[in-house]
């Protein structure tokens, strides 16, 4: 007998041992997968009596095609590593119903919502009143609503679908600590939250993870209150006001919940004043700022019922025990006040819409500091504000370049003033524009602008899909003659969805 | 432990994880079906074409349009629809003023000559209905539309306006016109001074012949701007990177059927609330009429034959037939209604609106989806 056969012989147990480990491997990571996804499928089950076994290779099969159509290894990977991502998420959430199952809340929110995602940093989060049709899963519902988180490209990093038309959306100012309710033991995690409010009238806000879209909460308002559109922050994140209205008495409401008490309800305050409709809070991080729009509103058919007596008005209340500070109002009693923002500075900058008759011309964007007994205008060429057919959708300040936008979906434009002159600078034709946000300098489109000496701006979303950047800047040549003239250049990233009223940076 | 346990535990994880991270959602296991039903609930009266819509909502695949045939289209648009739109009102205008000139010599004004006047207004006031399906440019910049068609007129400001005006300058000039508010202009204002009265002395003969000159104006204006600056406008030159022209032209004809359906026919006849608002050429009578030409324009808009071969390029020409077939019922029910929408019974009332409520689930659903664009959330109704 040869080595070699020596050798041969002695390597044939070893590889008929290696062919039974190998079986057995396989056999116990088929049993151990038809397990765990056995048990999956039991909690989903239970979520959705119309799940099915065949989901999971349906699904198995629709990703595959995704995986096939794209191009390049990078979203491949990126795919790969969102689906341990979703993984990761949904075992999670199986977990916590499993040792909470009395609380329904989370049993709804997995059967409300679904979430996709892309392993990206959020820049924006956004409103959807019509969201895209996945060609994996051709949702058809007519009220296909939701909310997405918008990275820094103006991509789409996740969106999360909801049950009802979203308002407005309100980020965290800061990351809090809380306990890990999900854990079984005491761990604390820090989190980023970012509410998404009902349009209003409304029953419900939702609570997100900033970073993942990931439904947290779904508070419903207490007997007798709806939502009324907005909410804000107070500067340390801790607790979140929300305009709420009272049902049988039409008045105003400031509800007080608690963030890290997962949003509990905690205290109530007056508005002093009908249909409360944004807040915001004072950089003293002791007052809250609240547009009582003053219009009373039927809920079913989101009816007016007091456009002749309306009293709009801008009220200043002690975030601590809700006294009154100040309450101003405006010049004409159908100038309804809804939208806000705060410049650094303290100053209230202000969007109208008008409810009075169409031809009436009224100014449409005002300012207002603590003490001022009136509303101030900005101004308008040729005082025409028409130029915004008595609508004011968003309003967003850029502090530190003391610049505004305001947004105008009916008179399809978006507008941005220089506020040291308070003059407009111009208006960019956009149909359908309403969402409005601060564009960071540290996008990374920035540069795109010919040599421009300061440049900044604004993100704009639109109904038909458009994420616009609005940058303004001052050429070099204006700058050297000694004068300051601004102009604006534009740029959008399509997207198949349509953009809600609201839109926040982080 | 072994080392196959390990690794037969990893593996399970891992595969586990991969398919539970990949399951289809379960939401569309049932989505086809209460969609189906939610229609069924707020449409009792659709009728089998709609049935059948419904059923192939699911089977709409976008049209790949490419730059070109988007540009065409655009182009053709421009041209040949909303161009002529404006310049039809500007010639029904100049008509009017040519009439009224006419007639005008020896006031008073009645009988025949009264009625050929308010039968060219009607033919202007048609133009216009048409042409408002064009709802961005230049007609609606800083709400120019209102000094042509003020409405609705929720408080009467037009009735007293046009009478106040007239008694305070009984010889008005186009350019004095020109420069009153918008309540006193236009469409409706010429609408009041002819039929709110019997007969037309001097001063109403002025005003008449002063509106209809500075309506002209302000309609070639219009035209002309559109003349100039509709590759602007309709996007026509961006159709290689974006759908923009496409998608506004589209929704501003969604707008068209969602704003008649509202402030035309459900709020002034009280259909699903309180009645709020007038119906169209309400004084005249004519109400009929205008949601006649409403519903013509976007007959012509929707089965024109560029969009139709667009539509049709993927061997499906169900999403054109369904729009076609609801657009022909609802015209034929109109057709069978009186004059004056107010006289008729409350059942054809409703059928009328719900035949409206399928027309514009037709474009959200089948329409808009077959050109792969988006309906822009209702600015109209936002906060």
């Amino acid at each position: 007998m040869s080595e070699d056969e020596r050798h041969d012989r002695s390597d044939e147990p070893k590889a008929s041992s290696v062919s039974r480990e190998f079986l057995t491997t396989s056999m116990l990571t088929a049993v151990g997968t038809a397990a765990l996804v056995g048990i999956h499928h039991r909690y989903r089950k239970q979520q959705h009596p119309d799940a099915s076994l065949q989901d999971y290779v349906a699904g198995m099969r629709a990703q595959l095609q995704v995986l096939q159509s794209g191009t390049g290894s990078t979203p491949n990977l990126k795919r790969f590593r969102y689906a341990c991502q979703q993984a990761a998420v949904t075992w999670q959430q199986a977990y916590h119903q499993a040792i909470d199952d009395n609380k329904s809340e989370i049993l709804d929110l997995t059967a409300m919502h679904t979430t996709t995602m892309r392993a990206r940093p959020v820049r924006w989060v956004s409103g959807v009143a019509s969201m895209p049709k996945n060609t994996a899963s051709l949702n058809q519902n007519e009220h296909d609503f939701g909310v997405v988180g918008i990275d820094a490209d103006r991509q789409i990093v996740w969106q999360t679908t909801m049950p009802d038309r979203v308002h407005d959306i309100v980020v965290q100012p800061v990351p809090v600590t809380v306990p890990d309710t999900q854990s079984q033991h005491t761990n604390a995690e820090q989190r980023r939250d970012v509410v998404v409010m009902g349009r209003r009238p409304s029953e419900r806000f939702w609570v997100l993870s900033t970073s993942n879209g990931q439904v947290q909460h779904a508070i419903k308002a207490d007997v007798n209150r709806h939502f009324y559109g907005h909410a804000c922050y107070s500067l340390d994140g801790k607790l979140l006001y929300v305009t709420e209205n009272d049902t049988v008495s039409l008045a105003g409401k400031i509800g007080i919940y608690a963030a890290n008490d997962a949003y509990k309800k905690v205290a109530e305050f007056d508005s002093y004043g009908i249909g409360p409709h944004e807040l915001i809070m004072h950089p003293d991080s002791e007052t809250l700022v609240i547009a009582n729009g003053g219009i009373k509103t039927e809920q079913a058919s989101r009816e007016e019922l007091n456009l002749d007596t309306m009293r709009p008005s801008l009220v200043y209340l002690n975030r601590h025990d809700g006294t009154l500070l100040e309450q101003v109002t405006p010049e004409h009693n159908q100038m309804s006040i809804r939208h806000l923002a705060m410049h650094n500075d303290g100053s209230v900058m202000i969007g109208i819409q008008f409810q009075g008759e169409k031809h009436i011309n009224v100014p449409l964007v005002l300012t207002h500091q603590r003490g001022d007994v009136s509303f101030t205008p900005l101004t308008m060429p040729k005082n025409q504000w028409q130029r915004f057919h008595q609508y004011i959708a968003s309003v967003a300040v850029d502090s530190e370049r003391n610049l505004l936008c305001v947004t105008t979906p009916i008179g399809g434009c978006a507008a941005i003033y220089d506020l040291h002159t308070r003059e407009l600078i111009e208006d960019m034709s956009l149909p359908d524009c309403a969402g409005a946000s601060v564009l960071s300098s540290a996008s990374s489109s920035a540069n795109k602008v010919d040599d421009p000496i300061e440049s900044s701006g604004f993100i704009v979303s639109d109904g038909q899909g458009q994420l616009t950047a609005l940058r303004v800047s001052v050429s070099p040549d204006s700058k050297l003659n000694g004068k300051d003239d601004k102009h604006i250049s534009t740029d959008s990233q399509l997207h198949r969805m349509s953009f809600d009223n609201h839109l926040q940076a982080l | 432990m072994k080392i196959n346990h390990a690794l037969a535990m990893a593996l399970s994880a891992l595969s586990a994880g991969l398919l539970i991270s990949c399951v289809k959602p379960a939401d569309d296991n049932k989505s086809a079906e209460v969609d189906s039903q939610e229609v069924a609930q707020n449409n009792s009266t659709t009728d089998s074409s709609t049935e059948s819509s419904k059923e192939s909502t699911a089977q709409i695949v976008a049209v790949d349009i490419s730059p070109q045939t988007e540009k065409t289209y655009l182009t053709h648009v421009a041209d040949d629809i909303v161009i002529p739109a404006y310049a039809d009102a500007a010639k029904q205008s100049d008509l009017l003023n040519e009439l009224a000139q006419k007639h005008c010599q020896q006031a008073p004004v009645s009988g025949a000559e009264l009625q050929a006047l308010r039968a060219q207004w009607l033919v202007l006031a048609q133009a216009w209905s048409s042409a408002e399906m064009i709802n961005f440019g230049p007609a609606t910049a800083s709400m120019s539309n209102l000094y042509i068609n003020y409405y609705p007129d929720e408080r009467g400001l037009v009735h007293s306006g046009v009478a106040d005006l007239i008694a305070a300058n009984p010889k008005l000039t186009p350019e004095q016109l020109a420069g009153e508010s918008a309540i006193v202009q236009g469409v409706p204002g010429l609408e009041e001074a002819l039929f709110a009265n019997e007969s037309l002395n001097a001063g109403q003969c002025a005003y008449v012949i002063s509106a209809s000159s500075a309506l002209s104006t302000r309609l070639k204006d219009i035209e002309k701007n559109w003349q100039q600056n509709a590759t602007e406008l309709l996007a026509i030159d961006q159709t290689a990177e974006s759908d923009r022209g496409l998608n506004q032209w589209i929704n501003s004809l969604l707008s068209l059927v969602e704003t008649m359906k509202s402030n035309a026919i459900d709020q002034p006849l009280g259909l699903t609330g309180k009645a709020k608002g007038h119906l169209p050429a309400a004084t005249a009578g004519q109400s009929r009429a205008i949601i006649n030409a409403k519903l013509d324009a976007i007959n012509k808009a929707m089965t024109d034959p560029v969009l139709t071969a667009i539509l049709n390029s993927n061997d499906e020409s169900t999403v054109a037939n369904n729009l076609s077939t609801a657009l022909a019922d609802t015209t034929t029910l109109l057709a069978q209604m009186p004059e004056d929408l107010s006289a008729a019974n409350k059942d054809d009332q409703q059928a009328l609106y719900d035949h409206l409520t399928t027309v514009t689930r037709l474009i959200k659903r089948e329409l808009i989806p077959a050109l792969g664009i988006r309906v822009g959330f209702n600015s109209t109704d936002g906060d």
